[in-house]
């Protein structure tokens, strides 16, 4: 698993409080009971506090799983 | 008044191809849904022997399988208990002894005298093919769910709904929104709760297609189900809109045409955020509800409607009907405050296992709820007499999350109380006040790990500061209000 993927799964399983084997690539924002609303907002502010950089609306509109979060970080760090 | 199971089925044998609910990947019509909920209600019966006023714990998450499930117990006549699936330890415990139930599905429990089954084993279809006449369906007195609330003292309170408590509700409901079985409605409330698991009611029992969607949260798919399958109308909490309004601006906005309603409850929403959707959606039936599980949706507004009244909670829902009432139990004329109570088919018989006198004044049930009616019967509410949080509409007790806190040997004594969420998204967040022999552990991301999953997400709170002694009265009750002013 590459550094970007494990870090970004990793933040997701702390803010849901799951075991990070329930995290997949095509784990969808929703999918768990615990991905509500108010974990969301906790999952973008933890990568951006991660990585640095602050996601833009139309980033955000684009997000659908894990793997888009993933893609997202990767196109803004490898800048 | 027919159940609300019954409708489904009765729906079915006309409609049967008609869509009724999907979660993005599969689709079950009415005529497969009728199946599917026979197919369970065989495996209840047969494999776990699930017949008339058994308990039937079911864990709530939007699944075709608790669809199916949710309904296959009502054709027996069994109750059902629907809870969140990360519902805490606890307050699982606390449930559980309170109903004793005969089976669980989908939790992970090692009960010894419980039976417990995975969802996954009602996914098939083993039914015979519908027919009405070999379905005895419920009497609309019997109890169909239990709901657990939040009570103010953290101990959750089993609230009994009949057949006819739901079935009107759904009824009183859709005539309000004027529904009709042509809509096609995006669930994506959570179903542990009476808002969502009402909003799947009223859709299913009227004819309607739901599509279910895990949270608003994936703003992409919210809007992508939008466009593939026709959605005109969702239920929302405040905090669903403060969060779609900030993942994805006006792009609702983009709909208007398309969405003929949608239904807001739960917490109260501030009037710049009514009169930015009244703009937004010009030609949408945009509905406030104010309501209890125990008196579902007691009062309603339009907002383009009643665009002057916006301040207040509207008026009685159809066959509602709300009195205000004084501490002695004595109705109050116009204008004066009071206790709103509320009296309706919709509305509970009580809780299980209490000593019910205490919650009705005659049959009008007390909400806790202060306020008063205009000549004009519009109702304004003042405050809440229980002392709940209220985190993006799901409610949570003080006293859950200081006896947590109480349990670390650095925590002399604490107190919690409602914080306006500074993200602009929840409405209200937890703040917790704690006295600290060790006040260096008072910091947001130790506590936060050290309460882990003891309370669910929404309950953890969001701030704390560390103070010299909590207020108390000279009984020993907190005065939180004076931390409130603090």
């Amino acid at each position: 698993m590459k550094k970007v993927e494990a870090k970004v799964k990793e933040i997701i399983a702390s803010v849901l409080k799951v075991p990070a084997e329930k995290i997949q690539n095509d784990t969808a924002i929703g999918d768990l009971p615990e991905w509500d609303s108010l974990h969301h907002i906790q999952i973008i502010s933890g990568v951006e506090r991660e990585f640095n950089f602050r996601f833009t609306p139309d980033v955000i509109m684009d997000i659908e799983d894990v793997e888009d979060i993933i893609n997202a970080v990767e196109t803004r760090t490898s800048k | 008044m027919i159940s609300i199971v019954e409708k489904i089925f009765r729906y079915a044998e006309a409609n049967s191809d008609k869509p009724a609910l999907t979660d993005g990947k599969t689709a079950l019509s009415y005529g497969e849904l009728a199946e599917r909920i026979l197919s369970s209600g065989k495996i209840l019966h047969e494999r776990f022997n699930i017949s008339r006023g058994d308990n039937v714990i079911l864990s709530a998450d939007k699944q075709l399988e608790f669809v199916s499930l949710y309904f296959a117990c009502h054709i027996l006549e069994a109750v059902t208990l629907p809870i969140a699936p990360d519902t805490n330890a606890k307050r699982y415990a606390l449930i559980k002894s309170k109903v004793r139930p005969k089976l669980i599905v989908g939790f992970n429990d090692d009960s010894e005298d419980i039976m417990t089954a995975g969802l996954d084993e009602f996914s098939g279809i083993n039914a015979e093919s519908v027919n009405l006449n070999n379905i005895n369906f419920p009497s609309e007195d019997s109890v169909a769910d239990i709901i657990f609330t939040t009570g103010t003292t953290g101990e959750p309170k089993g609230v009994k709904l009949t057949h006819r408590n739901i079935s009107s509700a759904a009824k009183n409901i859709n005539t309000f929104i004027a529904n009709s079985h042509e809509d096609i409605e995006m669930l994506a409330l959570p179903v542990s709760h009476s808002f969502g698991l009402g909003r799947m009611r009223c859709a299913l029992s009227n004819g309607q297609t739901l599509v279910m969607l895990g949270s608003f949260a994936n703003v992409k798919r919210f809007f992508r189900f939008i466009e593939t399958f026709h959605v005109n109308g969702f239920g929302m909490v405040p905090a669903s809109w403060a969060l779609l309004k900030k993942l994805s601006g006006e792009t609702l906005g983009k709909y208007h045409e398309q969405i003929h309603y949608i239904e807001i409850g739960s917490a109260p929403m501030p009037i710049d955020e009514k009169k930015f959707l009244i703009e937004l959606l010009p030609d949408t039936r945009i509905c406030m509800h104010y309501g209890l599980t125990e008196a579902s949706r007691s009062a309603f507004m339009e907002f383009h409607e009643e665009i002057s009244r916006l301040d207040t909670i509207g008026r009685q829902s159809p066959n509602m009907q709300i009195a205000i009432f004084d501490e002695q139990g004595q109705k109050v004329p116009d204008n004066i405050e009071g206790e709103i109570c509320v009296k309706g088919d919709a509305v509970t018989s009580g809780y299980i296992g209490m000593d019910n006198k205490a919650f009705f004044w005659g049959d009008y049930f007390r909400t806790g709820d202060w306020g008063f009616r205009n000549s004009d019967g519009y109702i304004t509410l003042k405050s809440r007499k229980k002392e709940l949080i209220n985190v993006g509409g799901k409610k949570v007790s003080p006293v859950e999350v200081e006896e947590v806190l109480r349990g670390f040997d650095f925590v002399k004594d604490c107190a919690c109380i409602a914080i306006r969420d500074v993200n602009g998204i929840l409405g209200e967040v937890v703040k917790a006040f704690i006295v600290s022999d060790n006040p260096e552990k008072v910091n947001f991301e130790y506590l936060d790990g050290l309460i882990g999953d003891k309370l669910e997400g929404f309950k953890h709170p969001a701030e704390y500061e560390v103070i010299d002694a909590i207020p108390k009265t000279s009984s020993g009750k907190v005065q939180r209000l004076l931390l409130v002013s603090n």
